[in-house]
């Protein structure tokens, strides 16, 4: 369970590198999630994290919401200090000792704390690598990271509306390519 | 200690880019000061106002009372922490202008 939170906080390391290198143009630039700019994608990120202190500590969705509704008003403007703020909130509920063997309130039902942050995981690394495409930084995701995500991604691949269809990765891909392709972007278009 | 090297002090941590780090000693280095210690003085005197959280022990690690709030806003901005400690080669700030984009 150690690995997982130490996975976790790799995907939002990754991701919150990114935010902290867009530039004052890019926050309208087009990223591959089609129907997202750069501030939409940063703010689908930001809203994960506010969720998840709520529902981490026992709130139902309704409860959920009108918290995170509250926080996301109290977060308007800067949207890298939002997502500083919203990281340190989530981060912070996952360190409470036997936080991630809850049960947590999803609309799919009560589901383990644990699968929750894995899709959550997932999440940052596929949109760690839209935001990087967005903005001209082509670092490379963490091996562990791409491992972890490719089973997840394989399971879930063309389910709308998580995912687009699949795309055929290249003939010699990458672990991370194929990952890009699973979740229906063209690794190297 | 005298408020110039107070202030350079807080200038130096403020000049710090997001994911990167400097260490006590980095710091006193920089600014001219006899010992990391005076860093640490300052930092919990004054360092709201700064990034405090960019500057860590000599080995990577946190600052003891602040420890947990320290590596969430390093997590927030990018650098990764393995088993308490950043690894100080990768994220280490060198002084230059540039660094945020290299």
């Amino acid at each position: 369970m150690t690995d997982l939170l130490a996975l976790f906080h790799t995907g939002v390391a990754e991701f919150g590198a990114r935010v902290h290198r867009v530039s004052d143009e890019q926050w309208a630039t087009s990223t591959p999630c089609s129907k997202w700019d750069v501030t939409a994608l940063v703010d689908h990120l930001i809203d994960e994290h506010l969720w998840l202190p709520p529902l981490v500590a026992g709130h139902d969705l309704e409860a959920a919401a009108k918290i995170v509704e509250s926080q996301k008003h109290s977060l308007a403007g800067d949207r890298v200090a939002a997502w500083d703020a919203a990281v340190l909130a989530s981060t912070r509920a996952l360190d409470e000792p036997g936080a991630i063997d809850r049960e947590v309130a999803l609309s799919r039902g009560p589901t383990p704390a644990s699968e929750y942050l894995g899709e959550m995981i997932v999440d940052a690394t596929v949109h760690a690598w839209d935001l990087g495409r967005a903005i001209g930084v082509d670092d490379p995701l963490p091996a562990e990271l791409v491992e972890f995500a490719l089973p997840l991604a394989r399971r879930f691949a063309g389910t709308e509306p998580y995912f687009q269809p699949p795309v055929e990765p290249p003939a010699d891909a990458t672990a991370q390519e194929r990952l890009i392709a699973l979740t229906g972007r063209p690794p190297r278009g | 200690m005298n408020d110039e090297l107070a202030h350079r002090i807080l200038a130096c941590v403020e000049a710090i880019p997001p994911g990167h780090v400097m260490t006590y000693g980095d710091v006193a280095e920089y600014v001219g000061s006899r010992t990391p210690r005076q860093v640490g003085y300052v930092l919990a005197q004054d360092g709201g106002s700064v990034p405090w959280h960019r500057v860590l022990k000599a080995d990577g690690r946190f600052a003891d009372h602040l420890r947990d709030e320290q590596r969430q806003r390093l997590i927030a901005e990018g650098v990764r922490v393995n088993n308490g400690r950043v690894d100080l080669r990768r994220y280490r700030w060198d002084g230059r202008a540039d660094a945020k984009s290299s």
